[in-house]
């Protein structure tokens, strides 16, 4: 029964060996098994594999019996007292390297803490958009007065507003800038960047002036608002009196 | 892993490594290099290992890796040696340092049959007895392709025998 | 591990070179037939701080807001043909903000709507626009910067 297993595992292993799916161990061991079983005790259709195994040994030295060498061991010590390990070196390197990605790290979080910063800073809420810039010219002063008011006296008001502070065309050094003088074209955005201090004097007056004259206009209508409801106020009393 | 360690649990190990390079190698002077080399390379880093569980399979390991890079980087010097030494073998029995029996040299006039190719494939299975893994690495063939060749090598190697045998009987 | 270390480095750099203010109104300030000017905070200092030599009485009293304005960008078109197209490019540039109209006016046939928009306290302005459209032409004034309501109406009911 033995002897049958050992023939089984033996052809098993076989099997394995010409399909090539056989380690180096596995193949000792054929030929171990080989050499073990006595030749009688091999079937007829396994001999020629004894023969080739048995064969494929003597092509293969047994590693037991190996001399090394005397020298070897000299010539290794040799080596070993010439150079020294590379401990330093490596360690430099480890170290170098440390620092690289710990510096890139830190600057990364410091750049991200800047710009959060940034953001806080220009931070906006959000109040329901009014946007109608291309929309027709909202109801002037003149249509918005309520018609219980003296309409004579409100227009005359208008009109002097009107002559007063008329809608200045827009800033016309603007243009003007643009065409005549010198300034400094950024090509990459189409701007023209403003260098000389004078240019940029001159359009700050005439923003100054627009932010006026608007706030002259407003102020002027809120006193009409006002005038209006007083007016309507005394009319309501001495119809009640 | 301190110099001390090195030398009482690594350096003893040199005569198995030996052994281990010579069976792959098949030349003394070779397997001596590559024992100093592997060597030398461990004892460049032994600062940064810890010492092994088992010295003994960590040091075969270790030159079987480093053989089998010899291999891939000069094969041509080791097919040479296994040719010179083994045709010459099988050629002439009296005189040759190698003596085969008559199958060994059948064989050995088998592999000289084969092309370039699977005959590198099949000594180093056979000469060698490296692992399928480690011939692929040895030749830069797939592991697919070192399994397809070293099947049928074997096959054709063994049709040839029977053959042989058949023609001697007769 | 090495690469994944360097993309969040990357990634970290690309978010806080973005954080920095860019033109808002660059995309229209390249068009066609389209006038731009740029004045920077450098610029606007200088000018700010010589702003009573020849300036009138209501840019003095603004030149207190000047300095708290970081950039001022100002487009205008009088070409007929590009002035919707100009505004249509402003109006979807701008709509991504939440402006505020602040006063309308209009008369000679020019409406002047000035709108801004406030940071989270709601005391300052961060972006002021001024748009003056009709009489076919078309000019936004873009001012940049963190102006104080409070200082903005006592430099311009001052008179």
């Amino acid at each position: 029964m033995n002897k049958n297993s050992e023939i089984n595992k033996l052809r098993f292993l076989l099997q394995r060996y010409y399909e090539a799916q056989t380690s180096p161990e596995e193949e000792s061991l054929i030929v171990s098994l080989f050499a073990e079983i006595e030749i009688q005790d091999i079937p007829n259709d396994l001999i020629f594999d004894r023969k080739l195994f048995l064969s494929m040994r003597e092509l293969h030295p047994l590693q037991t019996n190996l001399e090394t060498p005397d020298d070897l061991l000299v010539k290794i010590n040799r080596e070993i007292t010439e150079k020294p390990p590379i401990v330093s070196e490596v360690r430099k390197k480890k170290r170098k390297n440390f620092f690289i990605y710990t510096g890139s790290v830190a600057a990364a979080c410091v750049l991200f803490a800047i710009s959060v910063q940034i953001i806080n800073k220009s931070n906006i809420i959000a109040p329901p958009i009014i946007d109608n810039l291309t929309e027709s010219p909202s109801v002037s002063p003149e249509e918005s007065i309520p018609k219980i008011s003296d309409p004579l006296e409100t227009k005359s008001v208008i009109r002097k507003s009107k002559e007063n502070t008329s809608l200045s065309s827009p800033p016309p050094r603007i243009n003007q800038a643009a065409a005549e003088t010198e300034v400094v074209l950024n090509e990459e955005s189409g701007y023209i960047e403003i260098t000389d201090p004078e240019e940029a004097r001159d359009i700050l007056v005439e923003i100054s002036k627009l932010l006026a004259n608007n706030s002259i206009k407003t102020n002027e209508a809120t006193h009409i608002v006002e005038n209006t409801v007083n007016e309507y106020r005394e009319i309501t009393k001495s119809i009640l009196k | 892993m301190t110099d001390g360690e090195f030398k009482r649990i690594v350096l003893p190990q040199y005569r198995q490594m030996y052994a281990t390079a010579f069976a792959i190698l098949r030349d003394s002077d070779e397997a001596s290099d590559a024992v100093q080399d592997s060597i030398s390379a461990l004892w460049q880093k032994h600062t940064q290992m810890k010492p092994p569980d088992n010295a003994q399979n960590f040091c075969n390991r270790t030159i079987r890796n480093h053989c089998i890079d010899r291999l891939r980087k000069n094969s041509k010097q080791y097919f040479e040696r296994i040719d010179t030494l083994y045709q010459f073998s099988a050629e002439s029995n009296a005189d040759s340092e190698v003596s085969l029996n008559s199958t060994s040299a059948f064989i050995m006039k088998c592999l000289m049959g084969l092309n370039k190719r699977h005959r590198e494939v099949l000594t180093l299975s056979i000469f060698s007895q490296l692992s399928n893994d480690e011939i692929s690495t040895a030749t830069g063939e797939s592991p697919e392709n070192v399994r397809v060749i070293l099947s049928r090598g074997r096959k054709t190697i063994k049709e040839y025998l029977k053959n042989e045998q058949k023609f001697r009987n007769k | 591990m090495r690469m994944i270390k360097y993309i969040i480095c990357i990634l970290i750099s690309i978010v806080s070179i973005d954080c920095f203010p860019q033109r808002m109104l660059a995309e229209a300030a390249s068009m066609k037939g389209v006038n731009s000017i740029f004045i920077g905070k450098s610029m606007l200092k200088v000018a700010g701080a010589s702003i009573s030599i020849g300036g009138d009485q209501s840019a003095i009293n603004m030149s207190k807001i000047f300095n708290d304005i970081t950039s001022i960008e100002i487009i205008s078109c009088d070409d007929e043909s590009n002035l919707e197209k100009l505004e249509k490019k402003c109006r979807s540039i701008l709509s991504v903000h939440p402006f505020e109209v602040l006063t309308e006016t209009s008369g000679d046939g020019k409406n002047i709507q000035i709108s801004g928009v406030f940071d989270k306290t709601g005391q300052n302005l961060v972006i002021l626009l001024i748009a003056i459209t009709g009489n076919n032409e078309a000019s936004f004034i873009l001012l940049n910067g963190k102006i104080d309501i409070v200082t903005l109406n006592n430099a311009l009911y001052a008179n």
